[in-house]
């Protein structure tokens, strides 16, 4: 006898351990002392796990990875004694009352990056500004949509939606070291992080939240640029500016950089160091230009 | 350019390892430095099975020992501190997939064929891309239970005990992955016969 629910007690027998000696296995055990074909058929699942069990754990670790940690990890230590208490975002340490070893403990030190009364008033003003913002951006995207350089103002589109999303920030003072932060930005210290899903171009984003050295905020979003973005290779001179923000998108080392600043280009241009002007564009009629060109 | 993964202190124990005394300072707390060095390989592994990806496997270590660093105060029996560090991964990679769009269950069809019958010995020998490309072919839910099941050896109850489900819950979950990825894996091998009963049910849906 054989049907799903026997397989699937078989499937829940450990190569190693005493699973069928369980109360919910005794079904399987009065089978196997009848049946030799059950007992077969558990030896082989048995087999299989054991298998697999060693093929899953032979995954090859990237060289430098302990050196990469140790050094994310002193980076954060130091900035969190130096300023404000390194915190975990709320969502994040929801779920971590850690099971094993009886972790479940103390959650005072955890500080939320911010003021949750302020939340709500936050997003929703957040929302209501994003949600005009991408439809002008939209109706200028359109207006503007000939070339083949599309793809920049889509992406510098895209990046204004990306604003609205205010949850899953976690501790600020560490940089991703697949995704670090472009050389270009002043910044003076990351405020907060996330990975952000990008589904519309199959990548996963990391974003960080920025204090500038000059002053003011910005986000800036990194992935990798497996979409095939045609961006200029430095920060642009001339960012696309709506309703309060600057947004710009450029590409280096493999990684594409979208760099979101709240305030005008003159925060922008503070925000950035910019390159030779032999690099400076300007997107004309959907075409990326060198300046003085046009 | 990867580190040799069958090295030294790669050489892998089958059980999780427990906390070694260097791991343990003066004062009785635990090194995040050491931990870092002991464990790093073990949760970089996991973190590549979950996700899929040497980059995301990387964040998510990281993201592992960072919160490891902060909430290793609230660690209380230190000899399980590779059981705990593998929490929090678990909750990290939850956490970064749950924004993501999750895949329907109802298209995931899984023709779980029989255990085959016979194992030789190139089959000790997994195609690793397989194997990867049938784990991540399942469902995050489907997914972290297979592989707490084959990564952290844990048995049905404690899964059920760690995700807050039911046994009836996991078992299933575990007989549907570990049938999709044995039919990757070993498809080409001889399938026992298949009973009466059981013709009739070798293909389902997920639901």
């Amino acid at each position: 006898m054989m049907n799903d629910s026997i397989r699937e007690l078989i499937d829940s027998c450990r190569p190693q351990g005493d699973d069928l000696s369980q109360a919910e296995m005794r079904p399987l055990a009065d089978l196997i002392a009848a049946d030799i074909g059950v007992s077969r058929q558990l030896e082989r699942s048995r087999q299989l796990d054991d298998t697999i069990t060693d093929a899953v754990q032979d995954v090859p670790t990237p060289a430098g990875l302990q050196q990469r940690l140790l050094a994310a990890l002193a980076n954060s230590a130091a900035v969190s004694t130096d300023k404000q208490p390194v915190s975990l975002g709320p969502s994040l340490a929801d779920g971590l009352d850690l099971q094993a070893g009886g972790t479940r403990g103390d959650e005072s030190d955890v500080v939320p990056l911010r003021k949750p009364g302020d939340a709500w008033t936050w997003r929703l003003w957040v929302s209501i500004v994003t949600s005009a913002a991408v439809l002008a951006v939209i109706v200028f995207t359109v207006s503007q949509r000939s070339g083949s350089e599309i793809s920049y103002q889509e992406l510098v589109s895209a990046a204004l939606s990306w604003e609205a999303n205010e949850e899953d920030w976690v501790d600020g003072n560490v940089i991703w070291t697949s995704h670090p932060l472009p050389k270009a930005i002043r910044a003076e210290s990351v405020a907060g992080r996330q990975r952000y899903p990008l589904p519309k171009y199959k990548v996963m984003s990391r974003c960080y939240d920025l204090k500038l050295k000059e002053g003011g905020t910005a986000r800036v979003f990194v992935f990798a640029n497996t979409p095939g973005f045609v961006l200029p290779s430095a920060p642009p001179a001339k960012p696309m500016f709506t309703l309060g923000k600057c947004v710009a998108a450029w590409t280096s080392g493999g990684l594409v950089y979208v760099l979101v600043v709240d305030g005008t280009e003159e925060t922008y241009n503070r925000s950035i160091r910019l390159a030779s002007p032999i690099a400076f564009r300007r997107i004309v009629n959907g075409t990326l230009c060198p300046i003085g060109t046009v | 350019m990867v580190d040799s993964g069958k090295s030294s202190e790669d050489a892998r124990p089958r059980q999780t390892a427990a906390v070694r005394p260097s791991e343990v300072d003066d004062d009785g707390g635990l090194r995040i430095q050491q931990l870092v060095s002991d464990h790093y390989q073990s949760v970089y592994r996991y973190a590549y099975r979950l996700s899929g990806s040497a980059v995301d496997a990387e964040d998510l270590t990281q993201q592992a020992f960072l919160i490891a660093q902060q909430k290793l105060h609230q660690v209380r029996e230190v000899e399980k501190v590779d059981r705990w560090l593998f929490v929090v991964l678990r909750s990290c990679f939850l956490k970064s997939h749950r924004r993501q769009r999750p895949t329907p269950a109802a298209a995931i069809e899984l023709n779980v064929d029989e255990i085959p019958a016979r194992i030789s010995d190139a089959e000790d020998d997994v195609d690793q891309e397989s194997l990867q490309a049938a784990i991540d072919d399942l469902p995050d839910n489907y997914r972290l239970v297979v592989m707490m099941f084959y990564f952290e050896q844990l048995s049905y109850k404690e899964i059920a005990a760690a995700l807050d489900i039911s046994i009836g819950t996991v078992m299933s979950r575990l007989s549907r992955a570990k049938g999709r990825i044995r039919q990757r894996l070993f498809r080409h091998t001889d399938a026992a016969p298949p009973t009466d009963q059981a013709a009739g049910s070798s293909a389902f849906m997920v639901i």
